[in-house]
């Protein structure tokens, strides 16, 4: 079983509880501390125009930490693709590869906040087709390697050649969050590995993970587990006081997401990742990594019971110490033969 | 006196010959060799499809380094700003800003290689137009603290606030390469920092300063010597048979950047080949008139020559990336120029 971080960081500290409870540096140290801690991944979050001070340049972090770091993989959790024009992006994320020698996981959405398409002054109802353009673009653009051109009523390019070269062949694995069993099912039939969300109950997840199988299998695919992350709350919890905490600063995150999402000044078409349930101790109860050691492992053991192998943890006190237990009295009960194999390496 | 580096890093090698000798990884660990020999700055370029495997997304590149480096500043030399839209370029610029601790340089351009605006499909012809808008737009990002919003033909943006904020205030210091009198008095009036070139003999840099220098009179701001850096090649060369091998690899560098920007087949309609592209110029000329060449002697007669003129920050560009260049530049000839300023601010800090 694989263990990964899920998060961000914010560079001016504020009110609202992000998904970021440290400063650019702080963060990066962190994510230093799990790789030695022998966690497998850190995917980042990006935002625009929040006022929060969020990791909006999420690539240029990622590109900070592939200097900080030799083993962990890296993530972006996930990069809007409509915002970017898909040739520069295809050259950053190609950078990234190299810089980080080939551990880049391409997290990919289309985007969900009415507010940041306003920001950027774009249609929100135009993303789907802006993102279906874009990621075919990028893969021709990680592709190709003779000088090809493109046209359409968005983009031209001409003669061009994209470099530098991926280290990934073909590409980065791209990764696609989901909810619905439609878009789950379109992320199968895209071929494209399936991120799941941090608020649905233990059980959802399995059948969520059951959905993507079934069409990958109708396709007349392979399943591989590895093709699957999970986000989960991470909330240690020694006693009933530090519990009481942890569903306090969880709560008011979830409440602020869901805000966020709904917002009608931000626009008509809201959508919210984490639902709309006021009952955020219920959410956290029924789907977070949470407790002391042995809850956490109980937990744990229920997602791999519903088919999860790799959990992406997200823990919103940004604790060293808490990422520290959760490595030394959770993990090892889960190291499996793979983990072996990479030990051996 | 401030020595920095000037160049670029190539993941794949190839036979043309690039401004990056190294690659991603070694040069940065070039860079972090510079930061330990006292250089005070490394500047990267940034070119698109050259099919030479050059830096592309140099900001990442620049991010990259952030995390490896401590105490060196960190420049683009320069970011071809109308490729980008202004928001998520002011967003990486003050995300560097952040992860450099405010050591980064902001080197912008317009653009002048046909090529890449043809592969943007874009018109050079708007060039101009689309780097003064994004400037004045990348100057708003920085400094407005309350949402914003902009519409014209180009970009519309509504309620923003661009995050994170700068470390440096108002904004990264922004400088702007001009051969040109025209332009380097534009540079002054509209208050850049100048970047000069590699190419023109240290007289015509004297020249250059001056303008920039008048300029700045004329508008009754003081001159600054700091707001000004020269790039130059670094030709190390203790004896006559290394003084030709470096002569041959900088040869061979300056044909090809000559023909990449006059080159027919990447020309548009509107693009005018600058000046100093306009009649091919003998290499070794321009070397022997210009690099810092030579043993650790004659480098450091000819950084003397930059300094009568008016220089203070020499950006050093050396083809062979060698590590051994670098060390014998540090120890054997910047000694020479440590001048009480940077002795009493380094002692200071």
């Amino acid at each position: 079983m694989k263990f990964g971080l899920f998060g961000g960081a914010q560079a001016v500290p504020g009110e609202v509880v992000t998904e970021a409870a440290l400063g650019y540096h702080e963060y990066g140290d962190y994510i230093r501390l799990a790789e030695k801690l022998g966690y497998s991944s850190a995917w980042l979050v990006e935002h625009h125009f929040t006022g929060f001070s969020q990791l909006s340049a999420t690539l240029n972090y990622i590109s900070y930490l592939s200097g900080i770091t030799s083993k962990i993989r890296l993530g972006s959790a996930v990069v809007v693709v409509p915002w970017h024009n898909p040739v520069l992006l295809a050259e950053q994320i190609a950078t990234i590869d190299q810089l980080s020698k080939g551990r880049y996981d391409f997290g990919i959405g289309r985007g969900y906040r009415a507010n940041e398409f306003h920001g950027f002054g774009m249609d929100m109802g135009d993303a789907q087709d802006i993102f279906e353009e874009s990621v075919a673009l990028l893969k021709r653009s990680f592709t190709e390697t003779d000088r090809w051109s493109y046209k359409s009523d968005r983009w031209t390019f001409n003669d061009i050649i994209v470099e530098p070269p991926v280290v990934q062949k073909p590409y980065p694995p791209m990764w696609v969050g989901a909810g619905s069993e439609a878009s789950i099912r379109n992320v199968a039939r895209n071929d494209f590995n399936l991120l799941l969300d941090q608020m649905s109950p233990f059980e959802a997840i399995g059948d969520k993970i059951r959905v993507y199988r079934e069409e990958l299998e109708t396709l007349g695919k392979t399943y591989d587990p590895e093709r699957v992350a999970v986000t989960r709350g991470m909330m240690v919890a020694n006693n009933d006081n530090q519990r009481a905490d942890a569903h306090i600063l969880r709560g008011k995150f979830i409440s602020e997401v869901q805000v966020l999402s709904k917002d009608k000044s931000q626009g008509p078409k809201a959508f919210s990742p984490v639902g709309n349930s006021g009952d955020t101790d219920g959410i956290s109860e029924n789907g977070a990594v949470l407790g002391d050691s042995d809850e956490m492992g109980e937990r744990v053991e229920r997602l791999r019971d519903q088919g999860v192998h790799t959990i992406l943890l997200h823990d919103l006190s940004g604790s060293s110490e808490a990422l520290q237990q959760f490595a030394e009295e959770v993990m090892p009960k889960f190291a499996d033969d793979s983990d072996t194999v990479r030990a051996a390496e | 006196m401030k020595f920095g580096l000037f160049g670029g890093a190539q993941a794949v090698p190839g036979e043309v010959v690039t401004e990056a000798a190294l690659g991603y990884h070694e040069y940065g660990e070039y860079i972090q060799h510079a930061e330990r020999l006292g250089y005070t700055s490394a500047w990267l370029v940034e070119h698109h499809f050259t099919g030479f495997s050059q830096l592309s997304a140099t900001l990442n590149y620049i991010s990259y380094l952030s995390g490896i480096t401590s105490k060196i500043r960190l420049g683009s030399a320069v970011v071809v700003v109308p490729w980008h839209n202004p928001v998520l370029l002011a967003e990486q610029i003050a995300t560097i800003d952040q992860l450099s601790k405010g050591r980064y340089d902001f080197g912008i351009g317009r653009g002048y290689r046909a090529n890449e605006f043809h592969g943007f499909g874009m018109e050079m012809a708007d060039a101009q137009d689309i780097f003064d808008e994004s400037v004045a737009l990348l100057q708003r990002s920085f400094t407005e603290t309350e949402r914003w919003s902009y519409k014209s033909d180009r970009w519309t943006f509504n309620d923003i606030i661009v995050e994170p904020p700068v470390v440096q205030k108002p904004y990264p210091p922004m400088w702007i390469g001009a051969a040109s009198e025209g332009s380097i008095r534009g540079v002054a009036r509209n208050g850049f920092n100048l970047l000069l070139d590699q190419t023109s003999s240290f007289e015509q840099i004297g020249e250059k300063v001056q303008f920039f220098r008048e300029e700045l009179d004329a508008m009754g701001q003081e001159f600054d010597a700091n707001r000004i850096a020269v790039t130059r090649g670094l030709m190390v060369a203790d004896d006559a048979q290394a003084r030709e091998a470096a002569h041959t690899l900088r040869g061979k560098f300056l044909t090809e950047v000559q023909s990449l920007a006059t080159d027919p087949k990447f020309q548009s309609k509107a693009f005018v080949a600058p000046d100093r592209y306009k009649k091919k110029r003998d290499p070794f000329q321009m070397s022997e008139a210009g690099a810092i060449l030579g043993n650790a002697q004659e480098m450091g007669e000819r950084v003397q020559a930059l300094h009568d003129v008016g220089i203070r920050n020499i950006l050093l560009h050396d083809l062979s990336g060698s590590f051994d260049n670098l060390q014998q530049f540090a120890e054997e000839v910047m000694p020479h120029f440590g001048d009480s300023d940077d002795k009493a601010a380094q002692a200071a800090e």
